[in-house]
């Protein structure tokens, strides 16, 4: 730790029998006017800086935003988009829309995103679209192993299991599992475009208590039901 | 450090060698445990935070995403292997020890990445999709909020090297190597979470894994690491240090560089309208990143250059090198290539002047005496010149 000014004397031309003696200080010395309690008063403000940094990133934006409620309602006619303006589904009017995109007439742009979520004030409903090479009911147990691997639910049992059918007819897996303190319904379509390879699937999660979900259940179920793959130009539900 | 020496040595040299040593911390041993240090304390804390929460999130997808998770677990810790390796290769005079690199790496990969940019960025495109819009949102928020939020936690590393180690960190080189290393651990461990997040969209299929792994890599070539390395130089340029005197203009410039960088790699989508040819312009930005870094590389690490230079000048008096070799030894890549072709020996000149980065490293080690230690580095290199 010898600073500039600490240097030995040196501009002498004796030699020294011996090598000079290393006269820094031990890296674990703090000098009695920089001790606070004792810490070294120098190494507060870099501490500092980081405790700041991290309060600000890790719990004031969350809770600044945790204070700004969701003022997004669905409106009669609202149509989300669930990617490339092909897959679709028709929301209950009054749910906020938290994320994801409306149906624009004639906007395939790719920068839709493929998911969507939207809250009634008890109930959350998301939706997410992408490739599925399998059957409906596979997308439904492989969602029940990702469910799982997150422990959202902790311990929890399959209640029930049915065929669904879309609004065009299109078959699907319905999963009723109910955990601790929340239940989830797990609805899954696959759809077959024609002349595309890849066969899209849907995966919808319907979450809230046991309660909230049976009294809610006329408003989610033709959300549900409404969700439809239809090439473009005849996406209209 | 103060072992016997087998000759006496002029004490004049001594101390201009010291000089050397004390400005640029040469060879200063870097500890992690000091309980009399505040900012230790701190990323003690921190550490157990971003530790526990990155082991959380990688452990359910460990085992929810399991394939897709393991391919860019092993992939991008290989492509962090690699640049590391490039790294050290750039940080040859008055090196960090490998220990606070370490210690950077994982702090930016485990705290800055996870309990910290990602808790912010969620909240904070969130709250942009509340108050403007979700088209907005979707867009925009990115280049919004990644360029400040994520380019300040990355530059974290740098101030706390700054509280546990202030005589490790004593130049701007410091900070672009600090910075660089942050980048890249940030950069990596995002890497990870995209592999497997972009399975998660497809339903846990690892193959849409892949494809984004690919992606990454590619992208991953500059970006994230050269703008953390440019703001971390900025960073010490605009609080100043022991050997670096404040250019505080000059340092805001450059972390605002990587800022705007960053804002325009994030923004393409919403600048080009979502055109399916704006994937070209990652060429042009890539070549522009890795220009900047450059440019910032050569500017700082002069002073280094220096500072080994002045540390060998008695080699040359004492002749256990030439003036051309110490020269060579502290030379551009370029430069130095050109000066082992020049010699009738190329083999032997390399491993000379490799061998002469090793003396300056015995040197600052023994603290400018003659210690067996530096002895044994200039047998070497009468050895290896054959």
């Amino acid at each position: 730790m010898t600073d500039r000014d600490e240097m030995p004397d040196g501009a002498s031309t004796t030699t020294l029998p011996r090598p000079a003696p290393d006269d820094r200080r031990p890296g674990d010395w703090v000098p009695a006017d920089q001790r606070i309690l004792g810490i070294d008063k120098r190494t507060i403000w870099p501490g500092l800086v980081l405790l700041i940094v991290w309060f600000v990133w890790s719990q004031a934006m969350p809770w600044i935003n945790d204070q700004v409620e969701v003022d997004n309602p669905i409106v009669a006619g609202d149509v989300i988009n669930l990617g490339n303006g092909e897959v679709t589904f028709v929301p209950a009017v009054g749910w906020d829309l938290v994320a994801g995109a409306l149906l624009v007439e004639g906007d395939t742009s790719t920068t839709v995103p493929t998911t969507a979520t939207l809250v009634s004030e008890t109930v959350s409903y998301s939706a997410k679209s992408g490739n599925w090479d399998g059957t409906a009911e596979e997308l439904a147990d492989q969602m029940i192993d990702v469910n799982e691997s997150f422990e959202e639910l902790g311990l929890k049992d399959e209640e029930g299991r049915s065929a669904i059918t879309n609004v065009d007819g299109v078959q699907g897996e319905l999963v009723y599992l109910v955990g601790v303190d929340q239940a989830v319904l797990i609805a899954t379509f696959v759809f077959e475009p024609e002349g595309v390879a890849t066969k899209i699937g849907v995966e919808i999660e319907v979450r809230g208590t046991p309660e909230q979900l049976d009294e809610l259940a006329d408003e989610y179920a033709p959300m549900i039901t409404s969700t439809t793959y239809r090439p473009a130009g005849e996406e209209t539900n | 450090m103060t072992d016997t020496a087998s000759r006496t040595i002029d004490d004049s040299v001594v101390a201009a060698r010291r000089a050397v040593i004390d400005e640029s911390g040469w060879a200063a041993p870097f500890r992690f445990i000091q309980v009399h240090n505040f900012t230790f304390w701190v990323v003690v804390l921190l550490f157990v935070s971003g530790a526990s929460m990155t082991y959380q999130g990688f452990s359910q997808a460990a085992s929810a995403y399991s394939a897709s998770f393991a391919q860019g677990a092993v992939w991008f810790g290989l492509f962090a292997v690699l640049f590391l390796w490039l790294f050290s290769r750039l940080d040859r005079y008055s090196s960090i020890p490998a220990k606070a690199k370490v210690v950077a790496f994982l702090f930016s990969g485990l705290v800055s990445t996870f309990a910290m940019a990602a808790i912010n960025n969620d909240a904070f495109r969130t709250l942009l999709g509340k108050l403007i819009s979700l088209e907005f949102m979707q867009v925009w928020s990115a280049g919004a909020t990644a360029p400040w939020s994520e380019e300040i936690v990355k530059l974290l590393p740098v101030v706390l090297m700054i509280g546990l180690a202030p005589r490790v960190m004593r130049c701007a080189f410091d900070g672009l190597i600090i910075g660089a290393i942050a980048g890249l651990a940030f950069q990596v461990f995002e890497d990870v979470a995209y592999v497997y997040g972009s399975a998660a969209s497809n339903f846990g299929q690892a193959e849409y894994g892949t494809s984004t792994l690919w992606m990454r890599t590619v992208l991953g070539m500059t970006g994230h690491w050269t703008w953390s390395a440019v703001a971390g130089a900025g960073l010490i340029y605009l609080i100043g240090r022991p050997a670096e005197k404040p250019r505080r203009g000059f340092g805001i410039a450059l972390i605002l560089s990587s800022m705007f960088l960053h804002w325009t790699w994030d923004s393409l989508v919403g600048l080009t309208g979502g055109a399916a040819w704006a994937v070209a312009l990652y060429v042009p930005l890539t070549i522009v990143n890795l220009v900047v870094f450059i440019w910032v590389y050569r500017m700082t690490v002069a002073k280094e250059r220096d500072w080994a230079r002045a540390l060998l000048a008695d080699e040359v008096n004492r002749g256990v090198i030439t003036a051309d070799e110490l020269e060579a030894s502290v030379a551009r890549r370029k430069d130095r290539k050109h000066f082992v072709k020049s010699q009738p020996n190329h083999r032997s000149t390399k491993n000379v002047l490799e061998a002469t980065t090793d003396l300056a490293d015995e040197i600052a080690e023994g603290y400018g005496v003659d210690t067996p230690g530096v002895e044994h580095a200039r047998a070497e290199i009468a050895r290896l010149r054959g």
